[in-house]
């Protein structure tokens, strides 16, 4: 029971994180670029 | 539209570990441990089509030159090496309890460890910054020889024989009525969290370029 908890957690979490940092990412992007527009 | 996305596929991955976790019925043999086979099958799954659209979008790339297939190549690959992670983790916490052990050098699972390497070399290529035209071109070169341990993961549980448990396909072990809903229930909606994560995926690297193009316009 402790592996298959640890099975779907690992990959819950995995998936979650990665989520999270394409979000984060994305955002910060786009407030670069609209800096950067201003700029122009 | 995205919103509807992100709802459906988090609700159809609640699904999938409902189904992997109570609807599916215990294997005799193995027990409990076996219901991680759905989410393993599932990263599977996830990381072959990813490096399918890896593969062919860098022929593509290397036929026409449209940045819009490196991005796709480069993108995908990422996801790629996180499910094959995922898929080397799943596969080792099922082992320990079944094999006793968790790493052998299984024909299957060294295939696989090869493929995890060489996606891991193609994003070491790719992630200085820029967008290059000769390292695009490499890399889509790199990605199309890597492809080829792809089908060779998949023949070599059948024709090396190792531990590695056969269930699909020819002198496959079969698989029962709601085990299958199960797995159908999982594949589909990795499918769908794959299709998210590749949308944003993309659209970071083009931000990144409409950043590097503005900056490049300033500097000149």
């Amino acid at each position: 029971m402790e592996y298959l908890f640890w099975g779907h957690v690992s990959v819950w979490i995995t998936i979650a994180g990665y989520a999270l940092y394409l979000k984060i990412t994305a955002d910060s992007l786009s407030k670069k670029l609209i800096e950067l527009s201003n700029k122009e | 539209m995205k919103l509807i996305l992100y709802f459906i596929t988090i609700i159809s991955m609640l699904i999938a570990t409902y189904a992997a976790l109570i609807y599916a019925p215990k294997e005799t043999i193995m027990g409990d441990i076996q219901r991680i086979f759905y989410f393993h099958m599932g990263t599977v799954w996830v990381a072959t089509i990813a490096f399918v659209i890896v593969f062919v979008a860098s022929i593509l790339y290397l036929i026409n030159g449209k940045k819009k297939w490196d991005v796709l190549a480069y993108s995908s690959a990422e996801i790629g090496v996180l499910f094959i992670t995922l898929t080397i983790i799943t596969g080792s916490i099922w082992a320990k309890p079944v094999w006793g052990t968790w790493w052998t050098w299984d024909p299957q699972l060294t295939t696989t460890f090869i493929l995890w390497i060489l996606y891991i070399v193609y994003l070491i290529i790719r992630s200085s910054s820029g967008f290059d035209e000769k390292k695009a071109k490499y890399s889509a070169v790199f990605a199309i020889i890597a492809f080829i341990d792809l089908p060779l993961v998949y023949i070599s549980a059948r024709v090396m024989r190792g531990i590695s448990p056969v269930v699909f396909g020819p002198g496959g072990g079969g698989i029962e009525p709601k085990m299958l809903n199960a797995l159908l229930i999982t594949l589909v909606s990795f499918t769908l969290l794959f299709i998210l994560l590749l949308i944003e995926r993309v659209k970071i690297e083009n931000l990144k370029y409409k950043i590097n193009k503005l900056i490049y316009m300033e500097n000149n």
